[in-house]
């Protein structure tokens, strides 16, 4: 690739000289035609061949670049971006561009470059359907590449399948696949339009021969041939509609901008910028073509046109299906009843997955609960035990302390009945003490009443002496 | 008019540098060193993103079930909010939109604001999803997430922030599940599919999503693409490029344009199944709005939704236009409302410069305030 890289500077210097060249020669030839024009003076044929020829050989230069361009591009992308997005970077584009462009020029006097009138911009719908049938569909839901791929598919597999019978088909097939080639190769909507037409002409004949096959041939083919032929004619229906609407849009897309072309001239701001030039014409272009798009009517001829397609596939996909119905290759619709039942196991099994992982969790909960009530028992009866125990412990300390109560009373009765006793005894010598008290007493008292009498006796000072000594 | 000769002459040269800026972009793309593109260096491969390869914030595996993963981003704070939020993206397109390089990830911002980050990663839709239903997905993958950070930060709710149709799927969990969730942000997310705002809108009511379902079974992420690019078909898919010639000469927008160019052309198939529900119910029925919509055997009321919901929607989306994200406080139970909008569309709410700063922060403000 390198060796490849290398090899562009040169190249891009070469082509800018050749450029020059012939952009100075085209200029030369251009002043001579405006100097002759105002006085209308004739000039040779010769001189009218050699412009034209001069603006052709630029084109052809740049046509030059353009294809260059593109190899370089896929040349040093390819291995950097995926292939999806490499059918995008088509350059080609470039190139058609350059070419309205020059086509666009205006020669002194204001005269406009012949080249332009009937080309460059006029020529919108061969540049949309480069994006819309090839590889860059626009307004289709699959590319034209892969319905002929698909039919030529088909009808390969029908001609292997069924050996010198399917000779029998061999001219329909051709004339089928040939009619839809035309049709991805017409350039305009008129050209689609007559396709169409012919094509329902040639259904209709096909048809009879279908409805009323000749004998031996399979009669089951035949109906499925005229099935694909019906859906096909709907087909080319509405892909000429389609072409027709892309074909008058782009139409008035186009007089769009030529207007702002020559309004901005006419401003003094001419457009002269290449990727000026291009973005206004996008610009253009996208307001209108949206302007329709986001129509209804658009939407239905879209719609109409997309169900076309895919029942024009879905049918080829049966025709294959039935072209392999007798090989050992798994057909397509096994492929999905067998895939839908695996998702339906899989489906199954997750259901089954998640309900046994709920049950799992039941019991893991459970089981949980299990062991705590265990425990908890096997805590119970450990607690009964101790508490038996300590009754036990308890009963013990309280028998004892019972006896010991007991002694302590017997000890406290005797020590009572002692005490009583010892009581008594003292009573009972108080009582005596008492009772030599009281023989005291009356020893006294006696003694008191025989020495008072004694007293009456005394005389009264004696008296007041003995009451002061008392 | 080029008006011959001055202005073609102006003309040309003006062609001649746009030439060189190509060559020098092709210069510029060939040495690219995408190790030194802006990423931090602590990044690393984590292996889920097909094509970028790496993402821009350190996550680890939570959880898995089949192609779904469950990350959760290491904490870049040192105080980290109690409860974590659970992010839910859109099916379309990859989350890696919201962690797309250090200056451009709301993540990021996030995780220095200290939020405890989790984030539901689809996956890539292959075959074998095509039956995968919208019951698997909420019922089933983000209630499995839930949970699951639920146990793990022994929690009874924890927040959620779903962005797009990740949005709509969060506000239909929330509905189903106000126990387990704390606080909703739905972002840019659709709930009201009546109106013309969008020309998706539009374009949605007529046609038969059974027949494309039917046709394709997965429905392929370029279609989807396709859509997108038609909302502004010249804008994004021609003059896009044109434009990207002014940035290729600057290495670093370079890399910034592909990192974005690489995640939106990294769009996984839809889920056959989900998609026509989502079609039909949504885009043709608006069944949500309604309280018609059944996820499983449940009816979906909005109304239930009674957490505090932080709505934060663009204002220039064409995808999600205003209209149908702010349709959501009108149909809910809760008392605790608020709206943020940003004048910017529907990616620009994570990547564009206005809402870098901000948004991270405002998000951070009003989850702390109810933790």
């Amino acid at each position: 690739m390198q060796d490849f890289f290398k090899q562009q500077p040169d190249w891009l210097k070469s082509w800018q000289e050749s450029q020059e060249t012939l952009t100075k020669q085209f200029a030369g030839l251009s002043e001579e035609w405006a100097k002759i024009m105002p006085g209308g003076k004739k000039k040779a044929p010769e001189f009218f061949e050699g412009w034209f020829r001069s603006q052709g050989d630029l084109e052809e230069q740049f046509k030059e670049f353009g294809t260059r361009l593109n190899e370089m591009m896929r040349n040093v992308w390819s291995n950097k971006i995926p292939a999806d997005m490499m059918k995008y970077m088509n350059t080609s584009f470039i190139e058609q561009y350059y070419k309205n462009w020059l086509s666009n020029i205006e020669l002194p006097g204001g005269i406009k470059n012949p080249l332009g009138l009937d080309g460059g911009w006029q020529q919108t719908t061969n540049f949309l359907r480069s994006f819309m049938e090839k590889e860059n569909p626009l307004f289709s839901s699959f590319s034209s590449n892969k319905i002929n791929d698909q039919m030529s598919s088909v009808f390969g597999m029908f001609k292997g399948a069924m050996g010198n019978e399917g000779s029998v088909f061999t001219d329909i097939f051709t004339n089928f696949q040939n009619q839809f080639g035309k049709l991805f190769d017409s350039t305009t909507a008129q050209g689609s339009e007559k396709l169409a037409d012919a094509f329902e002409v040639w259904v209709k004949e096909i048809g009879k021969q279908l409805s009323a096959p000749k004998l031996g041939i399979n009669r089951e083919m035949a109906h499925d041939i005229s099935q694909a032929l019906l859906v096909s004619q709907n087909y080319f229906k509405t892909y000429s509609k389609m072409t027709r609407l892309v074909e008058e849009t782009s139409r008035k897309a186009n007089s769009r901008f030529q207007t702002k072309l020559s309004e901005a001239a006419l401003n003094n701001k001419p457009v002269l910028k290449f990727s000026e030039f291009c973005t206004l014409w996008a610009s253009e272009n996208e307001a209108v073509f949206l302007e329709v798009m986001g129509t209804q009517e658009f939407a239905r001829l879209q719609g109409d046109f997309t169900d076309a397609g895919h029942r024009l596939k879905i049918q080829w996909n049966k025709l294959a299906e039935k072209a392999l119905e007798p090989t050992p290759i798994a057909l397509k619709r096994d492929l999905d009843l067998a895939i839908g039942e695996i998702h339906q196991l899989k489906r199954d099994m997750k259901t089954f997955r998640r309900e046994m992982q709920a049950v799992q969790k039941e019991a893991l909960v459970a089981r949980g609960a299990q062991a705590a009530a265990e425990e908890e028992a096997k805590n119970a009866k450990i607690a009964v035990k101790a508490a038996e125990a300590a009754a036990q412990n308890e009963l013990k300390k309280a028998k004892s302390v019972i006896k010991a109560a007991e002694v302590a009373a017997q000890e406290e009765l005797k020590k009572a009945k002692e005490a009583v006793k010892a009581a008594e005894i003292s009573a009972q010598n108080e009582a005596k003490k008492a009772k030599a008290a009281e023989a005291a007493v009356a020893e006294l008292t006696n003694k008191v009443t025989s020495d008072s009498k004694a007293v009456k006796a005394a005389p009264k000072a004696a008296t007041k002496t003995k009451s002061k000594n008392v | 008019m080029h008006t011959f000769p001055n202005n073609f002459k102006e003309s040309l040269d003006d062609f001649t540098s746009f030439a060189e800026s190509l060559k020098k972009g092709v210069e510029n793309l060939t040495s690219l060193d995408e190790n030194a593109s802006g990423f931090a260096d602590d990044h690393e491969s984590c292996g889920s993103c097909r094509s970028c390869r790496r993402c821009c914030s350190l996550k680890d595996v939570v959880f898995q079930d089949g192609k779904r993963t469950l990350y959760r981003y290491k904490q870049r704070a040192k105080k980290v909010s109690a409860v974590p939020t659970l992010m839910v993206y859109a099916m379309v397109n990859r989350y890696t939109m919201l962690d797309l390089q250090p200056n451009r990830s709301m993540i990021r911002n996030l995780l220095d604001e200290g939020q405890d980050l989790y984030i539901i990663d689809w996956g890539y839709t292959d075959r074998m999803d095509r039956f995968m239903t919208m019951e698997d997905y909420i019922d089933g993958f983000i209630n499995d997430c839930v949970d699951v950070i639920r146990e793990k930060h022994q929690l009874d709710a924890i927040n959620l922030l779903g962005i797009c149709q990740g949005g709509t799927f969060s506000a239909i969990y929330a509905a189903l599940n106000p126990e387990k969730i704390k606080n909703f942000i739905p972002i840019v997310t659709p709930i009201d599919f009546d109106h013309k705002d969008s020309l998706l809108n539009v374009w949605a009511t007529e046609f038969d999503a059974d027949l494309m379902i039917d046709a394709y079974g997965n429905v392929p992420g370029d279609l989807m693409n396709q859509a997108y690019t038609m909302l502004q078909p010249f804008s994004l898919s021609i003059n896009k490029y044109i434009n990207m010639v002014d940035i290729m000469e600057d290495s670093e927008k370079l890399a910034d344009f592909l990192r974005m160019e690489n995640w939106i052309f990294d769009s996984p198939d839809q889920p056959g199944e989900t998609l026509r529900r989502f079609l039909k119910e949504f885009y043709q029925g608006n069944k949500l709005v309604k309280g018609e919509f059944m996820l499983g055997e449940r009816k979906v009321n909005l109304k239930n939704i009674t957490m505090p919901v932080l709505n934060i929607y663009a204002e220039f989306d064409t995808l999600v236009p205003p209209v149908s994200a702010k349709a959501l406080l009108a149909h809910i139970g809760s008392k605790d409302t608020q709206e943020i909008t940003y004048p910017v569309g529907h990616i620009g709410m994570f990547v564009s410069g206005k809402t870098q700063k901000t948004l991270a922060p405002k998000i951070s403000e009003w989850l702390n305030a109810r933790v």
